[in-house]
């Protein structure tokens, strides 16, 4: 006979404002089976533990059910105290009392008659609880970074500094991502080159760092510990190990003419190329697309002036397989396209760009030298504008629904160097809302409107039309509400970010999940924010969401903690609700391996020992260590030979019963 | 009837999965959104976790309202759950609308961790449906006579479907055919090909010929073929123990129809018959014929219809039936079509005057190719059924529903069902609905006609199935 225990949590007035407990205990109290029926204010609270410990102890319980908030808050708090206890942990049931009751109803009649109906279809399900006992997995004691932005390489620091050995991989020539293509970096406006390049340098140079650029993630397979991920290492066409750098190859080359991806097209490069100075690695990469080789055959002007002979034209790309235990998320963002602003003219006019052009071309490597000038005419400019919100905060459907974050502090950057530099240049932003919270960040914004004369305008910018010699500008001024007419010489648009496109069918081949707008989604938006759902896979970076360099920086740090406490452990416990094959009752007609992700199921000959008379039969077999859980090949199981440890038909049943 | 529908409150269970709509569900909570205190959430793992059993189960056990809720397709935690979710409930929705219940008391809904307020919109919006429709009475009553339809119980085929048309082809080359199957029987018996043949012979009146094995050439002159032998011969090759397959020693041959075949075929894409132990040999047909007192009674309506005349699987063939009329269109979906056009009302009395006719002799159970388990689940006590007996009311109400849903997309509408069944449910009727609706939202499929192909309800097309709407049950 079950001996049940049941609690109630007040949850201080959370609960018990809209839910009565003693109507939930009077409801839950002749039950069969329910030898205990308590109620505390907080039962999460040690108190609360020791009350349910003590219960457990006391009265031999054999199931436990706690009514009060959602499971994915506190049902692992409860099943320790179970195990703790002597319990199975897997012999406790939530009843969700507060997100589905208490904090949704007004009426406390209702909501108390809601609460005991829910705790009676956990108290029927628990009755039908088995005790179910993790595998054991062993970890595989390697990380994958995927992503070489600063993301990636602190987070691969941190992980290599804990002694763990990390692959790095980056689908660009170089590492370095977002950071390496800015000029200065808020608030401190210290030289981003100058922070970044050093980091750079300790990872490609770390002994447990290994670097894998021009990289794709093909495939991954496997579960936390025991990831199996296979790596296209696109043909570089330049041998790594004989390249020294040198340059000769690029300076060479006879295609000119192929816009320089890392400047954002403003400058040209060559069909053999490095995409910046302080490139990691430093060997040069041929784009085929563009080479005179590979389009025609004549050429081999690179391969002829390679001293120590790297130029492989014949090189393919190279599949890499390897086992980790954890893989971190860092695949950054882009902006996003501007097709659909065609007010802003950024598609008819040079002198419109946007604010990592902007970035380009006050860089001291960019196209310009880092002269601010009018793409247009190479004129000096005497005034600037900078429009915000280019696509953010979109509520038109052409843009993005969020606010980037980045833009508000990278303007007030802009508008604080040009009048630094140039303090004869005037300077407008047009916003909606300044955004600066961080520390020193309002601080630094104000000391541009008030110090440096930044003009800042609440309003948005209707039209921009380039005249030439200047720049048209319509806008109201909404703190004035009025209608501005404006000429300036260059308009800086703060234009939207996006995750990177490779961000989606990453999350795909990971079985990560992604929200609307393809950023990784967190386990726990406050309590597991560098995790994403699926185990052994972390986030880190702008992939998650929008975030500035000291963010990405901390978040890469917490992501990598996470994973160093991973891979320290011996072994890994898997979640024991998995399916299960009952051989009796399975007639091995295969309808189950087709629905599942995992490829968990086999067939197999089983001997069948049916009353004494033994048969071999084919049978369905599932690996525990890759089922996940979710139940499909249970639902397509026409006879119920297939069933889920945990969420078994029974249980399911007798909830549906309870309720009913 | 306003007034009734005032104080009535309807009873709504949601199945949510654990990683969007339940957290969904949370977060509505977190954000003080409210939504009426009628809907009581049952938590899964997965959307693909819930059985349309669990769903017939609440609306029998009382349930007003079920609704189904899971993960955007793209974002399923597992991948690629409810995908599955999305072609079992369409089907399933859709049948449930074809037996005249209110389409509108189910429902599936993609709501994702963030959309606390798609989540209460959708559960206020749901509780006034099913406010409006009130209690929900008609799968409880699904197996009960109609009031009013008591004239529908004796012959409802003839009152509300169109009436049967002999279309019997009586092919005059079976007798031939019949001439060669003995000499291929005796020829490859006492040759050693096979150790025994499995056939048809004479019953106890030329009209009631009977599967029958045969061991020794000399028992041959029993065997028969002719307009009578309807009776399917592939399941008696399962090897499974459970069904007499340990007996099977050696090698049989065996005679199939050509719509036996593609049952036969779909065994071996279920692992049930070993084929090397089993001699094919496919038979032409021209119809089989139905007997009321010793008399012809006209050709079988899965004969009228049938198209099938080739044998997807077979060592050897006979068949002298070309000269014999084919049917040049599918007119299979005929009768499903006349359900269909009846007024909801209509198909639920006409569901429930054949029902209520079921015995539970398991009959059409037994003859079913497909329904091949082991343990049928209501032989298990898993699901709380019990076998034969008829433990309660409410396992006689899923009976036909759930037997249908278990063979969907493997029934190969042999039609066995139907003519085995001794009270006249057509039965085949269910499991026809079911092709139907495959052949439009998922394309032309037949089951046992290629073993490589994957089965409708164990596979996806993304850029197709989207443009299905679950809850219409139609494309959009």
């Amino acid at each position: 006979m079950e001996r049940i225990g049941f609690f109630v949590c007040h949850c201080g007035s959370n609960i018990k404002a809209t839910v009565d407990p003693d109507v939930v205990l009077d409801g839950v109290r002749g039950i069969a089976g329910v030898v205990v029926a308590e109620q505390y204010p907080y039962m999460c609270a040690k108190t609360g533990q020791n009350m349910i410990a003590d219960a457990i102890r006391d009265n031999q319980l054999t199931g436990l059910v706690v009514a009060a908030c959602s499971p994915r808050m506190h049902e692992a708090t409860f099943r320790k105290v179970a195990e703790a206890a002597g319990l199975n942990p897997y012999m406790v049931e939530i009843a969700n009392i507060r997100e589905h009751v208490s904090w949704i109803h007004k009426d406390k009649e209702e909501g108390s008659q809601k609460a005991v109906a829910l705790a009676k279809a956990a108290i029927a399900k628990v009755k039908l609880n088995a005790p179910l006992f993790p595998e054991e997995n062993s970890v595989v004691k390697r990380a994958l970074v995927i992503g070489g932005g600063i993301a990636g390489i602190q987070a691969a620091l941190d992980i290599a500094e804990a002694g763990f050995e990390v692959d790095l991989v980056e689908a660009t020539p170089s590492i370095g991502g977002k950071m390496a293509q800015l000029d200065k970096t808020f608030p401190t406006l210290d030289c981003s080159a100058c922070i970044l390049t050093p980091k750079m340098v300790d990872a490609a140079s770390h002994d447990k760092i290994n670097i894998m650029t021009y990289a794709e993630v093909e495939k991954v397979e496997g579960f936390v510990g025991n990831f199996t991920v296979t790596v296209r290492k696109k043909a570089r066409s330049v041998c790594m190990e004989k390249c020294t750098g040198c340059g000769d190859c690029w300076n060479k080359c006879p295609v000119k003419n192929v816009p320089l991806e890392f400047d954002l097209g403003l400058q040209n490069r060559k069909a053999i190329y490095i995409p910046f100075a302080q490139a990691l690695p430093l060997v040069p990469v041929i784009d085929r697309e563009h080479c005179i080789m590979f389009k025609s055959g004549k050429c081999g002007l690179c391969k002829t002036v390679c001293q120590p002979g790297a130029i492989q034209f014949d090189e393919v790309d190279e599949l890499v397989e390897q086992k980790y235990g954890a893989v971190i998320t860092a695949t950054g963002f882009e902006t996003i396209n501007l097709d659909k602003f065609g007010e802003f003219a950024y598609n008819d006019s040079k002198d419109v760009i946007t604010s990592f052009e902007f970035e380009r071309i006050t860089h001291g490597a960019g196209p310009t030298g880092g002269e601010l000038v009018r793409l247009s005419d190479g004129r000096k400019p005497k005034s600037i504008t900078f429009i915000q919100c280019v696509g953010s905060r979109d509520v038109t459907g052409r843009g993005k629904p969020y606010c980037s974050k980045i833009c508000c502090m990278y303007t007030a950057k802009h508008a604080v160097l040009i009048k630094d530099k140039y303090p004869d240049i005037d300077v407008n932003v047009f916003y909606i809302d300044m955004r600066t919270p961080g520390k020193a960040y309002d601080e630094f914004y104000r000391r541009g409107a008030e110090e440096y004369g930044v003009k800042y305008i609440k309003g948005q910018v209707g039209k921009v039309v380039d005249k030439g010699t200047h720049l048209e500008l319509s806008a109201v001024d909404m703190l004035d509400n009025v209608q501005l007419d404006l000429k300036t010489d260059m308009v800086v648009l703060a234009t939207a970010i996006q995750p990177t496109a490779s961000a989606k069918p990453l999350a795909s081949k990971l079985s990560a999940s992604i929200d609307t707008n393809n950023f990784m989604t967190e386990a726990h938006v406050k309590l597991r924010p560098v995790e994403s759902p699926t185990a052994g896979v972390y986030l880190a970076g702008a992939g998650q969401g929008p975030k500035d360099i000291p963010e990405t920086v901390g978040q890469a740090g917490a992501a990598a903690a996470k994973v160093i406490g991973l891979l320290s452990k011996k072994v890994l416990l898997s979640n024991p609700c998995t399916a299960a094959v009952d051989p009796k009752a399975c007639n091995g007609c295969s309808l189950c391996s087709p629905v599942c992700p995992y490829g968990a199921i086999s067939y197999g000959p089983m001997e069948i020992n049916d009353h004494g008379f033994k048969t071999l039969e084919r049978v369905s077999h599932v690996n525990l260590a890759l089922c996940q859980g979710c139940g499909a090949c249970v639902v397509v199981c026409p006879s119920g030979a297939m069933d889920l440890q945990g969420f078994s038909n029974k249980q399911l049943l007798a909830e549906v019963d309870a309720l009913c | 009837m306003l007034d009734e529908n005032k104080t009535f409150e309807p009873l709504i269970v949601a199945f949510c999965c654990n990683w969007c709509s339940y957290a969904g569900a949370d977060l509505a909570g977190t954000s003080r959104l409210s939504y009426p205190p009628n809907v009581k959430i049952i938590k899964v793992p997965c959307s693909c976790r819930v059985d349309p059993i669990f769903v017939l189960r609440a609306f029998g056990k009382g349930a007003d309202g079920v609704i189904v809720c899971g993960c955007h397709p793209g974002d399923c935690h597992y991948s690629t759950g409810n995908y599955f979710t999305r072609r079992r409930f369409t089907l399933m929705f859709n049948l449930m609308d074809y037996l005249g219940i209110e389409r509108d008391r189910m429902r599936l809904e993609w709501v994702s961790a963030a959309e606390a307020t798609k989540f209460a919109r959708v559960m206020n919006e749901f509780t006034e449906t099913i406010t409006n429709l009130g209690p929900n009475r008609q799968i409880v009553d699904l197996r009960n006579l109609p009031e009013g339809y008591e004239d529908l119980e004796r012959e409802p085929h003839r009152e509300i479907l169109p009436p049967a048309t002999d279309k019997s082809r009586d092919i005059p080359s079976v007798a031939k055919i019949e001439e060669q199957m003995k000499l291929r029987a005796t020829k490859l018996l006492a040759d050693g090909v096979v150790d025994r043949v499995l056939a048809w012979k004479k019953g106890d009146h030329e009209t009631m010929p009977e599967p029958a094995f045969f061991d020794h050439p000399g028992q041959i002159e029993d065997l028969v073929y002719n307009k009578y032998c309807a009776p399917n011969l592939s399941k008696y090759l399962m090897n499974a123990p459970w069904l007499g397959g340990k007996l099977f020693d050696g090698s049989t041959l065996v005679f199939l129809k050509p719509c036996d075949s593609y049952s036969f075929n779909q065994l071996i894409k279920e692992n049930l018959v070993n084929t090397d132990k089993v001699h094919i040999i496919g038979i032409g047909c021209g119809g089989t014929v139905q007997v009321e007192e010793l008399e012809d009674a006209g050709m079988w309506e899965k004969c009228q219809v049938c198209t099938k005349v080739s044998h997807p699987v077979g060592d050897e063939i006979i068949d002298l039936s070309d000269d014999s009329p084919r049917l040049e269109k599918d007119a299979r979906f005929e009768l499903v079509e006349a359900i269909e056009a009846l007024e909801a009302p209509d198909r639920f009395a006409y569901w429930q005057s054949q029902l209520s006719k079921c015995i539970r002799c398991n009959a059409c159970r037994n003859t079913c190719p497909v329904c091949n388990c082991k343990r049928c689940v209501f032989s298990s006590d898993k699901m709380d059924m019990a076998s034969k007996v008829n433990a309660n009311e409410f396992e006689e109400q899923l009976f036909h529903i759930v037997r249908a849903y278990h063979v969907a997309g493997r029934c190969s509408d042999c039609g066995e069902c139907s003519r085995v069944c001794p009270q006249d449910i057509p039965v085949h009727l269910l499991n026809r609905k079911f092709i139907k609706d495959i052949n439009e939202f998922y394309g032309e499929y037949q089951a046992g006609e290629n073993i490589e192909a994957p089965e409708p309800l164990t596979s996806y097309d993304l850029n197709n199935d989207g443009q299905i709407d679950i809850n219409k049950g139609v494309r959009t």
